[in-house]
């Protein structure tokens, strides 16, 4: 494939169609018109979740990979144009004036461009890092050659990684099959699959988990809106000298990301604080919007697959982490219904997980 | 050890040297002295407290090292707001004096913190697009015209990581599962490939029993018989590497 199909096909998968997607989840989510960020972001907690949904029985099953590929392309086709149609009924409707909100730089004073040019300037080196510099992995002997198993033979995690013996299909890691979404993308791109995970994915995924990361920050300072761009400043000064030990979660985040468990708390878990702070902020009101309150659960719900196609351990975290946060803001709130409900929303989780502990 | 001894050894492996966890929990007090916002203030410090009671639990510590993974608990701090607190905290005291601020951090981070690109030697400027040592590419390449389909490769402990993610087709009578003894699978093959001499004959009978063909073995690494005299045959140096045919199959 030329080089200009290649960057053709992975803006396609990892930008058009997260976005139209993206549209469905924030239709209960937010007021219109719907913010860029957002869509984007949810719109990959949704392609997660669905590849998740597809992947692991078709993995139990024995399919093949290219059946996986043909029927999450046709998933993701179905939910784009939907997403798409539900926009343009909006518009038609006039709900919404036009497609999206973009940030407006005229309301910016000289210091928040400055600020967030250094933001720009931090983020933009980290990827470049992550593209000329290589941190290895000793992980990496399994998820990596999973992938390239995949696109090469097929084949869905019936043969051994390490040594290339067939074996007895391994169950427990695929039901976190993030290693065939890498596969997926080195199918459709032909590419082989550890230039997928080094050397593309990162150019991707470290902007989404800042963008994770912004709509935090978009939230915590709601009615201060200059203190955004310090605060993203800060983050990514923070995940560039968090290299305190192997373990830390900023070691992982820039030199794994490929990694499932990487992207479940470098990406994810911000986005479980951004839908946390939301039910924070929508259930301590008087007047409680029940569609805004079913938006932040149904996505929620959402995310908790999208983890499991990430990492079991990362689900784990997330799950108590979830817990945690909705048992305090349950307190707070004074409202006993927000963990209740919340538990709902966790099912997925515990299903995967139970799935994990008893295969 | 007590559990709750364990798990402030995972804590202290996490935070290593750095002043970051330092600088969260100075976040924390500030903003349950200062800070107003409710929202902010019931996920950011009630949350962490709340984190924290559930990781210094040693009930949570018993069931994760149990039904999760025992070795890696250190993996629950990942759930602590950290840069988020100190971020949120940070944005608020440089908010009128961004250079000084930013200057500020910059210069608590180099002194405090450690650039996660050097916490490994093995991290270095990469060589292909593949981040794969080049030698270990080269190895694999020439490994890839050798008859792959019915025998096996034996190679040295650096690249058992690697070679297999560039190259599914070579199959390996011991993998990566090698490299933690605490897997506490360790096979004989493997010990004799890291020995720090080449033993020729005692890797012939391992080869012969595991149908492995082909060696890689480090060049200059010290020999203590002849390999030609135990059915080797040097086939190509590359990368830094020899590989040897054995002719007993």
């Amino acid at each position: 494939m030329a080089i200009a199909q290649i960057v053709v096909c992975f803006i396609f998968w990892l930008v058009l169609a997260p976005f139209c997607v993206g549209i469905l989840p924030t239709f209960f989510l937010e007021k219109r018109p719907r913010h860029l960020g957002t869509t984007y972001m949810l719109g990959w907690v949704l392609t997660c979740a669905v590849f998740q949904l597809i992947a692991v029985p078709f993995i139990i099953k024995g399919y093949f990979l290219s059946d996986l590929v043909r029927s999450f392309m046709i998933c993701m086709g179905i939910l784009s144009i939907s997403g798409l149609i539900v926009q343009i009924v909006d518009i038609g409707n006039g709900v919404s004036d036009k497609w999206i909100e973009l940030p407006s730089l005229k309301k910016m004073s000289r210091a928040d461009i400055v600020t967030w040019i250094i933001f720009g300037v931090l983020m933009i080196f980290q990827m470049v890092m992550s593209y000329i510099y290589m941190t290895p992995d000793g992980d990496d002997a399994y998820y990596i050659t999973h992938a390239q198993i995949s696109t090469q033979l097929e084949t869905m995690y019936r043969m051994d990684a390490y040594t290339g013996i067939i074996g007895a299909p391994d169950y427990r890691h695929a039901l976190a099959p993030f290693p065939m979404f890498i596969a997926f993308l080195s199918k459709r791109s032909s590419l082989h699959a550890a230039i997928v995970a080094h050397s593309v994915l990162p150019l991707f995924l470290i902007p989404l988990s800042y963008l994770a990361y912004y709509k935090v920050g978009s939230l915590l300072f709601e009615d201060n809106r200059e203190k955004i761009g310090p605060f993203m400043v800060i983050i990514a000064a923070v995940s560039m000298f968090g290299g305190a030990s192997f373990y830390t979660k900023e070691t992982f985040f820039l030199t794994r990301i490929w990694q499932g468990k990487s992207l479940v708390i470098s990406f994810m878990i911000p986005v479980v604080t951004y839908l946390l702070l939301l039910l924070a902020k929508h259930s301590g009101k008087q007047y409680v919007s029940k569609r805004r309150i079913f938006g932040i659960y149904f996505v929620m719900f959402i995310a908790n697959i999208a983890c499991a196609l990430m990492s079991s351990l990362g689900l784990f975290l997330v799950l108590m982490y979830t817990f945690v946060m909705m048992v305090v803001i349950s307190i707070r709130n004074k409202k006993l219904w927000i963990v209740l409900t919340g538990l709902i929303t966790m099912i997925p989780g515990f299903i995967f997980m139970g799935l994990y502990v008893f295969m | 050890m007590t559990l709750l001894g364990k798990i402030f050894g995972y804590y202290s492996q996490y935070t290593g040297m750095s002043i970051l966890m330092s600088l969260f929990f100075v976040a924390l007090a500030y903003v349950a002295l200062k800070d107003k916002n409710r929202n902010n203030k019931t996920i950011i410090l009630y949350g962490t407290v709340g984190i924290l009671f559930l990781i210094f639990n040693p009930l949570l510590y018993y069931v994760y090292s149990t039904y999760v993974d025992a070795g890696s608990y250190w993996r629950v701090f990942w759930i602590l707001p950290m840069a988020i607190g100190i971020a949120y905290v940070g944005a608020e005291l440089v908010k009128d004096h961004r250079i000084t601020g930013f200057l500020l951090l910059i210069f608590a981070l180099f002194l405090g913190g450690k650039l996660v690109y050097t916490i490994s030697p093995e991290f270095k400027f990469a060589t292909n697009e593949y981040h794969i040592n080049q030698s270990t590419v080269d190895v694999a390449d020439y490994l890839d015209t050798l008859d792959l389909d019915h025998y096996m490769v034996a190679v040295p402990y650096e690249m058992l990581a690697d070679i297999r993610q560039y190259n599914i087709n070579i199959r390996m009578p011991y993998g990566r599962e090698q490299y933690d003894e605490k897997w506490g699978i360790r096979t004989g093959f493997f010990e004799l490939m890291i020995a720090d001499n080449v033993d020729f004959s005692l890797l012939a009978d391992k080869c012969r029993f595991n149908n492995t063909k082909y060696l890689v073995i480090n060049a200059g690494k010290p020999q203590l018989d002849d390999p030609g005299e135990n059915g080797f045959t040097l086939l190509k140096s590359v990368g830094g590497y020899e590989i040897y045919e054995y002719m007993g199959i």
